[in-house]
């Protein structure tokens, strides 16, 4: 056994009298060449968990109960300095943000030599040239110029890359992969991904990957722990435990997840919140959340129940027989029904957001960053469009252009028939209470200094400044009960609020004024997967109750199957094809909306990674032709020379096809015209 | 701000925690509480008089000698020989070497210039030999004409001098440069006794003025001068760096050239210049230091609101309708004060030790005002005179290090790696 944990406790002085179990006795294995996945919520412990394996915690922690056996040392028994030898030698870690984990003062070359120099004592002039074999061997073009690049000179996808090569630089038997691809689109994360396995399988090392979406567990682990308030809650072999979740709450997760299959029933969640690691009382920890629940759950915990093998579980419902703990608890609330109308509220005709590149002492306009590049588009009312694409395709633009929060917009924007580019001053101003937005990262948007009240009141201030304070206070509770928060925050600030909730707050500002139409930015991506389900059952919920038409920009595939009418491909600044959601999941046409299914991490089967090439290209300066066809399989498949590859890389394709359902693609190009 | 909101009362129990950024508020705040009733602590003037029953405030109101049963219609010395024999009820009127002294002393308020001062101190000196001899024969003289005795009580401050006041009469015989200490005569036969016995605590400065007095009342003026330099200095830096950063483009671009080119002026050549064709005076040197107070916050400022403007929930309150100067004034600053909070301490000790390095070059307030500056470069000229510069050095040092500290405590609750 590589790695072997014994119930590990890691506990912090939160304050005076308070004490913070974030690990609170969990077990487990790791055997050589395997992968072990620990998955859970935020604020579980997951991540504590592996700092106390490379003994990195905070200095107010420590370890009440456990050992960790490393290669049958006892690394709590070790000293500081022979524990600096295990550390990035034989334990290696890459962690979940790829913008910070480098140094941006140190070229990367410097920084992939340094484990060499410390660890394996290597020459300098030897390090250098085992710095350019592993970039190499981790996938990054033109490692000899790459190698005395800035880190912010490359992309996030290869900022990850480097971190890997980082911590392979000695070869480590035990990689620790915290979230190592959350922050990353998910054509990089399939890339990054499909790097790690091969890594794997090429030196043999131990994965220790933790992550919360089960996609990628399916995809990456050999094992699995699932883990729930500092404590595993189901322990086993992956086929063991997706062919027979026994912990309710192991179910819950898996169900909350948006799948890419139509559905006609509301997302399962799990109600409530994680608990605070300072606040576990009695019983099973998740007691509170649990649809099962017992009498029993709420007074001790369940012992732990062997199923088969190596195949545990700990939850009170095994007591009562193997059956009934089976029993699948799903929701078939069906998804509230709309009235879809084929008017369209919003029509964009030839929309262009180019942002200025200004240079000298003057600043003089030298060029231009397409981020919006002459897009049509129409919205009906009472309907989902969602925008997809990789960050940088200019998605978010898109959508605070149309809301003109972007001054370098140019084009028509029709608002029912009136064109709302050219409102300027007071009129635009009146105008906004027809529009909203809810944007992706929960904690920036709001104001830390304002109490909800006043947040979620702004707007009437501004639109309704004759209100009296009653009729203000009454409405501001009546738009809070809508999105499922009491009124009795209103006194409060938004960081003592969870992400999810803080979402909530943040659509109940959107809707105050009582828009009509809602630009979602993200709303969920920085939320975990049980409350993502949450905010996405509640969007639907209010779209039905007052025919709001959204425009969802996301870049989550799953999502935007479960929410969207029609979806929008957006590639540099550009819609390569757009289709009504069913037609675009089943038949998708542009090579580019192939490769973001293919790379989607499946939940049923275990599939090869089909990663994309490269990362998306500088907006600045897109290729010639199509833009897509430096990444294109299609592209690069074919002879150069013959004469579709000319026609790739000389013109950009049209677009083919109707004004609700077409594709820019040359290749696709005879097969779209057919089925007209 | 009647709440404090949660985070505030975090970093004030961070603050509270930081024993010695505490302690330093503490008796900062106690020193500055304590000398703002500077009037009430040193003065010339008694605090109450009460004659024949009926209570005067010479501190509160101007009284004339008249009010005392004398005749002339100046304000008295309160401190003078002659006061107490108006108010023994013996006249003050025909004597001639009391109309000489008294002569004297009205000149000795208006006296400012420098020439004049020693030849001055030389007489007084002459004078105090002589006045053993001079006085007896002068009451003698007016007993004729005296008034009835009255019966009189008088509160004086704990110190009977302030910061301007240059003494007519001394007991130890020595009014100027007067230690506080045993002190060899000037030549060479016996001592001249401690400034103790006429009331001068800490001696006298080479016009005669009480030093005590003047470090009281400037470390009274120094703090006041630096935290309003501060305060209009932050209020100014606030409105032109969030414009700038608020606005950015063009006009950040302007205002950035313009700070730069203002910056590159050194300041004192400015006041050089001014004081050339300028009365001086506190406000006139206040304006101008402003002129220049508001550049390091401003940068601070400028840069809060370039990083703050681009947050979701700035986009938000825009999406919404709100006016961009309540985007600015409700959303962004708020949010951008942490420098401003952090920098205000040494922002204080800015605007002390400028005033006091102008008054030291001679630069700064007008004569008679209290100022450490000068009693900094009354010590370099009389090197002897240890009583000026050594309480006068300490005091600011004390000043000064405990700014820092309260400023390093600020910081310190304000990083944001030190949320409890």
């Amino acid at each position: 056994m590589l790695l072997s944990v014994k119930n590990l406790a890691t506990h912090f002085h939160a304050g005076p009298g308070k004490i913070a179990r974030a690990v609170d006795g969990i077990s487990f294995d790791l055997e050589q060449g395997k992968t072990l996945a620990l998955v859970g919520e935020s604020g579980c412990g997951k991540t504590q968990t592996a700092f106390s394996i490379m003994r990195l915690i905070a200095e107010n922690g420590y370890h009440p109960t456990g050992e960790i056996h490393f290669q049958g040392q006892n690394l709590f028994g070790l000293n500081p300095e022979e524990m600096r030898g295990l550390r990035g030698n034989d334990i290696a870690m890459i962690f979940q943000e790829p913008m910070t984990s480098l140094n941006p003062l140190f070229r990367i070359g410097d920084q992939l030599e340094e484990p060499l120099r410390q660890h394996l004592k290597v020459a300098k002039r030897d390090s250098r040239k085992r710095a350019l074999e592993l970039l190499e061997r981790v996938g990054i073009p033109d490692p000899h110029k790459r190698i005395d690049d800035f880190p912010h000179q490359l992309s996030g996808g290869m900022k990850q890359r480097v971190m890997i090569a980082m911590s392979l630089a000695c070869e480590p038997k035990l990689l620790i992969a915290d979230e190592p691809t959350t922050a990353l689109d998910v054509t990089i994360q399939a890339q990054v991904l499909s790097l790690m396995s091969d890594l794997q399988n090429q030196t043999g090392m131990a994965i220790l990957l933790i992550t919360h979406d089960m996609g990628i567990v399916n995809q990456m682990a050999d094992d699995l722990c699932i883990m729930y308030g500092g404590r595993v809650a189901e322990y086993g072999s992956r086929e063991q435990i997706f062919n027979n979740m026994t912990h309710p709450y192991t179910q819950r997760l898996f169900s909350s997840i948006p799948k890419l299959e139509k559905s006609d029933t509301l997302l399962d969640t799990i109600p409530g919140l994680v608990p605070s690691a300072t606040e576990y009382g009695e019983g099973c920890r998740f007691a509170d959340r649990c649809s099962e629940v017992m009498d029993i759950c709420h007074e001790r915990e369940s012992k732990v129940h062997h199923i088969t093998g190596n195949h545990k579980t700990v939850c009170h419902l095994m007591e009562k027989g193997s059956g009934s703990a089976r029993k699948q608890s799903r929701t078939t609330d069906p998804v509230p029904v709309r009235k879809l109308e084929n008017t369209p509220l919003i029509k964009i005709r030839n929309l262009k957001t180019h942002f200025p590149v200004r240079k000298g002492v003057f600043l003089r306009v030298v060029d231009h960053i397409r981020a919006v590049d002459d897009i049509s588009l129409d919205i009906p009312k009472g309907a989902t469009v969602a925008l997809v694409g990789e960050s940088g395709c200019g998605k978010t633009t898109l959508g605070e252009s149309i809301l003109q929060l972007v001054p370098d917009a140019r084009g028509e924007v029709f608002f029912d028939d009136q064109n709302i580019m050219n409102l300027k001053g007071e009129a635009l101003k009146q105008f906004r209470k027809h529009m909203q937005i809810v944007f992706q990262d929960p904690f920036g948007s709001l104001q830390p200094r304002m109490t909800i009240e006043r947040i979620v009141g702004e707007g009437l201030e501004v639109h309704q400044p004759l209100l009296s304070p009653d009729e203000r206070s009454q409405k501001i509770s009546r738009v809070l009960e809508e999105v499922g928060l009491s009124s009795s925050i209103l006194e409060r600030y938004p960081h003592e609020f969870s992400g999810g909730q803080r979402q909530r707050i943040a659509i109940a500002r959107a809707l105050i004024l009582e828009p009509e139409f809602l630009v979602l930015d993200e709303p969920t991506s920085a939320l975990d997967v049980s409350v993502q389900a949450q905010v996405l059952n509640l969007l639907k919920e209010l779209q039905s109750r007052h025919t709001l038409t959204y425009l969802f920009i996301s870049h989550n595939l799953s999502v935007v199957r479960y929410m969207a009418d029609t979806v929008a491909i957006m590639y540099l600044g550009r819609i390569v094809e757009q289709a009504p959601v069913e037609e675009l999941f089943m038949n998708p046409r542009h090579p580019y909306t192939k490769s973001l299914l293919e790379s989607v991490p499946d939940l049923e089967i275990r599939k090869p990674f089909k990663p994309l090439v490269g990362d998306v290209p500088s907006p600045l300066n897109p290729p010639s032709g199509c833009h897509f066809h430096p990444r294109c399989p299609i592209y690069l498949n074919e002879e150069q020379g013959s004469a579709l590859a000319k026609n790739c890389t000389g013109q950009y394709p049209e677009k083919m096809g109707g004004n609700h359902s077409f594709v820019s693609c040359h290749h696709a190009a005879p097969s779209a015209k057919i089925q007209e | 701000m009647l709440k404090l909101d949660k985070e505030l009362k975090v970093k004030i129990d961070v603050y509270k925690k930081d024993k010695r950024a505490y302690y330093s508020f503490l008796i900062l705040a106690f020193l500055f509480l304590a000398t703002l009733p500077a009037e009430l602590v040193c003065n010339v003037r008694p605090l109450v008089i009460v004659v024949g029953g009926k209570a005067y405030f010479p501190i509160f109101f101007t009284y004339s000698e008249k009010d005392f049963g004398s005749t002339l219609p100046s304000e008295p010395d309160y401190k003078s020989a002659r006061f107490q024999r108006i108010l023994n009820g013996v006249s003050a009127a025909p004597s001639t070497p009391t109309e000489e002294k008294n002569s004297f002393s009205l000149q000795l308020d208006d006296f400012e210039e420098e020439g004049l001062k020693t030849a001055f101190s030389i007489g007084l000196d002459d004078f105090d030999d002589s006045e053993d001899a001079v006085d007896p024969p002068a009451p003698a003289a007016e007993v004729a004409l005296s008034l009835s005795p009255r019966d009189y009580w008088i509160l004086w401050p704990p110190v009977r001098y302030d910061y301007k006041y240059i003494p007519t009469e001394s007991k130890t015989g020595n009014v100027v440069l007067a230690a506080p200490y045993r002190t060899p005569a000037r030549n060479g036969e016996g001592f001249i006794e401690s400034s103790w016995e006429d009331g001068h605590y800490l001696g006298t400065d080479d016009r005669g003025r009480d030093v005590f007095a003047r470090l009281f009342y400037g470390f009274r003026i120094s703090m006041l001068f630096g935290a309003s330099l501060a305060i209009t200095g932050t209020l100014i830096g606030c409105l032109i760096g969030g414009t700038q950063g608020f606005l950015g483009g063009w006009v950040d671009l302007v205002g950035q050239r313009l700070t730069e080119i203002w910056g590159s002026i050194p300041r004192l050549y400015i006041l050089i210049i001014l004081s050339s064709f300028l009365v001086p005076s506190a406000l006139l040197l206040f304006l101008i230091l402003n002129l220049t107070a508001w550049m390091g916050i401003a940068a601070y400022i400028r840069a809060e609101f370039l990083k703050v403007r681009n947050f979701e929930f700035v986009k938000a309150a825009k999406g919404l309708g709100v006016s961009n100067f309540t985007i600015m004034r409700r959303h962004i600053l708020p949010n951008a004060l942490t420098p401003v909070v952090t920098f205000f301490p040494f922002e204080v000790t800015a605007g002390i030790l400028a005033l006091v390095s102008l008054d030291y070059l001679n630069l700064g307030v007008p004569s008679p005002a209290p100022s450490m500056g000068e009693l900094l470069a009354q010590g370099k000229n009389n090197l002897q005179a240890l009583w000026i510069l050594l309480p006068t050095f300490a005091s600011l040092t004390l000043t000064i290090t405990l700014l820092t500290f309260v400023g390093e405590g600020i910081r310190n609750a304000f990083d944001p790696r030190k949320t409890l």
